[in-house]
């Protein structure tokens, strides 16, 4: 029993210790345009995008979760528009063999076409949530590095940037000059039964 | 009638002494530029969306001991002194005081290479560095009332560095041994520096006895801010206090 206490004590510091490790959202703006975040590769936990004529960017949500799931992984940005309406947008791309968060770093430098290979994007809004229209795409991933804490891993880096156009309701839209530099770990990293 | 030639003589007026010796000892606080240091990652504050560059402060202070002569104008109105200063001036990189960041450290990023990444927690990093110099100072008497003499002082020091040792305070001890490698991401300080003050006292003593002056510096400024490695301090003030012995009359 004694044995059990402090296994479970270990266990809860060694969590809480790295529970709070480069999870915060640091905003750099933009030099050209202030009010999306710069593209950096520090593992700054945020996104942003011109959603119309609107602002898509992170907010009080956790701003990436990465999901698998029989072979489909998917990558769902959390956030709102400028004008706090909370919008979310997922990736999900099929036939990925990822297991394991550590597993992303193989996308470093890699162009995923959202009209190829059966890639389909969903949005959520206060007005749709469904799978939207993709007229023309990508999903670039520039960057992919291992985050060492004290010589320790703690997760993986994506950083890179997206663009689509797309029709829902029969109404064009576009999500552009989005960027993203995210830390996926044990946090935000899902395996779906 | 003729006066004796032993008549009793008309004492004269002591002069006051033109020359003293003293020591001084002080210190002075000083501002620092904000360096983009590109190995830091920035930290947000408890506030969310409101950024703010938040994952250190700064400090730099200098401790000094001055071994001084001083030559004062027979109207006693300009005090000029020259000699040889010991100062420590330390700067630190670290969170003090008041701060809206979560944590007691930050990150310094030592390698990004191809696919990794490696960040060192930080608690606080210090420069020390000792100089010997050569302050010279001129003072200006404004005001005296009785043994009180309230003065004006305007003073320049140039120094050269005897030793600098720099340590860090990491979060995890173990990571002691990146310790060269992270300050060499640091510029070192070079050999001189020197610093200019404005500032002002008050004296208490007679003319021919011990003085001994209150003094505040304001401001004092680093004539030379690139010449330390850690920060480039640029503007502060302190206070000091002096002790002074006339040894020389006319």
């Amino acid at each position: 029993m004694k044995k059990l206490f402090i296994i479970l004590f270990i266990a809860i510091v060694s969590s809480c210790s790295d529970s709070y490790e480069l999870t915060d959202s640091i905003h750099i703006p933009d030099s050209e345009d202030p009010n999306l975040p710069a593209y950096t590769e520090w593992g700054y936990n945020t996104f942003g995008a011109n959603y119309d004529r609107s602002i898509f960017k992170d907010s009080y949500e956790t701003p990436l979760k990465v999901t698998t799931q029989a072979n489909n992984l998917a990558f769902i940005f959390n956030g709102a528009t400028d004008n706090y309406d909370a919008l979310t947008l997922r990736f999900i791309l099929p036939n990925t063999n990822v297991t394991n968060y550590n597993d992303l770093i193989h996308f470093n430098d890699s162009t995923i076409n959202l009209l190829t290979n059966n890639v389909t994007v969903d949005l959520i809004s206060s007005t749709f949530n469904g799978t939207i229209n993709i007229l023309e795409g990508e999903l670039y991933f520039k960057r992919t590095q291992k985050v060492y804490i004290d010589d320790e891993i703690h997760g993986v880096i994506l950083s890179g940037y997206f663009d689509l156009k797309y029709v829902v309701d029969n109404i064009p839209s576009n999500i552009s000059n989005g960027r993203f530099d995210m830390v996926v770990n044990n946090q935000n990293f899902y395996i779906l039964k | 009638m003729v006066l004796s030639q032993n008549a009793t003589e008309i004492p004269s007026t002591p002069k006051n002494p033109n020359f003293y010796i003293g020591i001084e000892t002080g210190f002075n606080s000083f501002s620092s530029e904000k360096n983009d240091f590109d190995f830091i990652r920035e930290e947000a504050s408890y506030y969310y969306n409101d950024y703010n560059s938040n994952s250190y402060s700064t400090r730099s202070n200098a401790i000094y001991l001055n071994i001084k002569a001083e030559y004062r104008t027979p109207s006693d109105k300009f005090w000029v002194s020259a000699g040889l200063s010991f100062t420590e001036f330390t700067s630190q990189i670290g969170k003090f005081g008041y701060s809206t960041s979560p944590s007691d450290f930050f990150y310094i990023k030592l390698n990004s290479e191809l696919n990794e990444t490696h960040y060192y927690r930080i608690n606080e990093i210090q420069e020390t560095s000792n100089y010997v110099g050569i302050p010279v100072d001129i003072r200006y008497s404004i005001y005296k009332i009785s043994h009180i003499i309230f003065y004006l002082k305007l003073g320049v020091d140039f120094n050269f560095k005897l030793s600098t040792e720099r340590s860090i305070d990491f979060e995890t001890s173990s990571m002691k041994g990146y310790e060269q490698e992270i300050l060499d991401l640091f510029d070192y300080p070079s050999n001189f520096y020197s610093s200019g003050m404005l500032g002002g006292g008050m004296q208490l003593g007679r003319q021919d006895k011990l003085n001994i002056r209150f003094e505040a510096n304001l401001p004092s400024v680093i004539l030379t801010p690139t010449a330390f490695g850690l920060l480039d301090p640029t503007i502060g003030g302190g206070c000091s206090i002096s002790l002074l012995i006339p040894i020389k009359t006319n």
